[in-house]
């Protein structure tokens, strides 16, 4: 072993610790000096789908297994904190985590189900997933509402998850955004991440090699759908009223996909960068042009999704840390 | 240590292994040679558990590793590489390794550590943070090789690791192999490559249409007129003179 090398890493694991405490600082304090709605508004939206999208990339960023059911998931965490609220009066702090339980464990019996399927066939299985989740959304009128939603109690304390102001709503989503964030980091520096990315590229060479890919499979669903369901929630609390089209509708899972894949997928940070990209031209370009061009963002997350994929096909975070000089050395 | 027992593998309706029996112990160097087609690799795959025998069955350290996942085996001490390499391409050598170390080793860190060890031991140091892909044919054999290794098998398969190699490469991993053996492994090796596996084994079997025609020391195969019908050619023992 070179004493160079092992120099150079623990540098670099201290310029990494360093710049990453900045990173949060800055997010912690950017609330304080924005006190404005409006931007506060897209702040919590990027929290929101930056987690999502990060929630979904360990199954499909470290795994492999591109899902396009993770509506569903997000759905059921909306959907059950929010009836548990309504009928029982139960907090959605723990509503939030009932929801959770109940979509991993959904997510473990589809991961069962598709054991054998691989990519594409994958993808597909659960691209029916996520329609059959909104469908029944629609049609179980007497438990979701159907179609015209479920509006939330509008009761500002903390057992209620409930507050006037947005300031609470960033810091909560801040902290689910970074805790995603630091979730990814943690499985991809892991023998978890380790063993998912062997499953990933070769599942024959993997079970060669002694890692059992049926589990870890399944840690990653689960774990990838209980985080779903409970930014689900939060995302419920925020915007008080739910609906199919707005918590469960396929579209989701595939913008969360984009997002993720775009910023560069089974990276820690690429599906927050996603987020931190799409987010904003989507706000900004629906308050710009939403009454005279309507669905101008759709063209927009078009045309960057087919340039990010000619030029950067590893997504964003990865490519500029390849060709940007000074980012090689973090 | 290994106890294969009349173990049989059909295929739709061709019968691709028919009842072979072998046994290896510790520290055997054991060559397996035959055409193309003749079940070499399907014995592999019956053995490291990526496919199921109809008859018989499969006895490693005497614990009955038939029905077992190839996860499984490779935990009790039993490895295979693959003759059509399969690296986990999208991520440095070092890391694949390291995959394979840990199944053994309880940190990243000192899977790290004994992953650095076996790329030197294969020669694979400098390229310790390529990616797999950008590997050469010979580089990539490498590879399957420490990946094994670094499971810590005490069998371990080894599936055609000379195919490709120009000369300079294959006295390299001859070498190798050589050192392999010496480190007390027990090895069961498929090769096409006559003079190396020659030099290297110590017994051979000759698998012909799934059927073993012959087993012995390397002298007795070359002079076994059934190997040399099947497999070695009447050129081959007049070039040996």
């Amino acid at each position: 072993m070179k004493p160079s090398i092992n120099e150079s890493r623990t540098y670099k694991k201290w310029l990494r610790f360093i710049l990453a405490g900045f990173a949060v600082l800055f997010l912690c304090i950017l609330p304080l000096l924005i006190r404005n709605d409006f931007y506060l508004d897209g702040l919590i939206l990027i929290f929101i789908w930056g987690a999502f999208a990060g929630a979904w990339n360990i199954l499909a960023g470290y795994a492999g297994m591109v899902s396009l059911g993770h509506n569903t998931f997000f759905g059921i965490g909306a959907y059950t904190s929010t009836l548990l609220l309504l009928h029982f009066g139960l907090t959605p702090w723990l509503g939030m985590f009932v929801g959770g339980l109940l979509a991993s464990c959904i997510g473990l019996i589809l991961g069962v189900v598709c054991f054998r399927l691989r990519s594409h066939y994958f993808a597909l299985a659960t691209l029916a997933f996520g329609e059959v989740g909104y469908i029944i959304a629609v049609n179980w009128r007497p438990l979701t509402g159907g179609s015209e939603g479920l509006a939330l109690p509008i009761q500002p304390s903390l057992y209620n998850f409930s507050f006037a102001s947005k300031l609470p709503y960033v810091y909560i989503g801040l902290f689910f955004f970074l805790m995603v964030i630091g979730i990814s980091y943690a499985i991809e520096h892991s023998r978890l991440g380790y063993y998912l990315t062997a499953f990933r590229e070769n599942e024959d060479a993997a079970r060669a090699l002694g890692v059992r890919t049926g589990k870890v499979r399944l840690i990653a669903m689960g774990l990838s759908s209980f985080l779903s369901a409970i930014i689900g929630t939060f995302y419920a609390q925020y915007v008080v009223f739910i609906d199919p089209t707005s918590v469960i509708r396929i579209q989701i899972s595939v913008q969360v996909a984009l997002f993720a894949i775009v910023g560069g997928i089974g990276k820690a940070l690429g599906p927050a960068i996603g987020a931190m990209i799409f987010v904003p031209i989507t706000i900004l370009l629906r308050a710009k042009m939403g009454t005279s061009l309507p669905g101008l963002h759709m063209i927009i997350y078009g045309i960057i999704l087919v340039l990010v994929l000619l030029y950067m096909p590893q997504g964003i975070s990865t490519s500029l840390k390849e060709r940007v000089p000074g980012l090689k050395k973090i | 240590m290994l106890e294969v027992h009349d173990v049989s593998k059909w295929f739709g309706g061709n019968a691709v292994l028919n009842h072979i029996s072998l046994a290896i112990e510790p520290g055997d160097v054991v060559g397996l040679i035959g055409p193309n087609g003749a079940g070499k690799t399907t014995l592999f795959n019956v053995i490291s558990g990526f496919y199921r025998t109809k008859t018989g069955y499969v006895k490693f350290d005497n614990i009955d590793i038939t029905r077992l996942n190839p996860e499984i085996i490779c935990m009790l001490g039993l490895c295979r590489t693959f003759q059509i390499t399969k690296p986990f391409s999208n991520i440095p050598v070092i890391k694949n390794v390291m995959i394979g170390a840990l199944s053994r080793e309880k940190t990243l860190k000192k899977a790290e550590r004994k992953a650095e060890e076996i790329l030197e031991f294969v020669g694979l140091c400098g390229k310790r943070d390529l990616l797999a892909r950008n590997l050469t044919i010979a580089d990539r054999k490498r590879l399957e090789i420490a990946r094994g290794l670094a499971t810590s098998p005490k069998l371990f398969l080894l599936d055609e690791v000379m195919a490709g190699l120009n000369p300079t490469e294959l006295q390299e991993m001859t070498r190798l192999m050589r050192n392999l053996a010496d480190s007390g492994i027990a090895l069961f090796i498929i090769e096409h490559i006559m003079g190396v596996i020659m030099r290297v084994s110590h017994r051979i079997i000759v698998l012909n249409y799934g059927e073993k025609i012959a087993e012995g020391e390397p002298s007795q195969i070359v002079s076994d007129q059934k190997v040399i019908k099947a497999y070695l050619g009447e050129e081959y023992l007049i070039a040996q003179g």
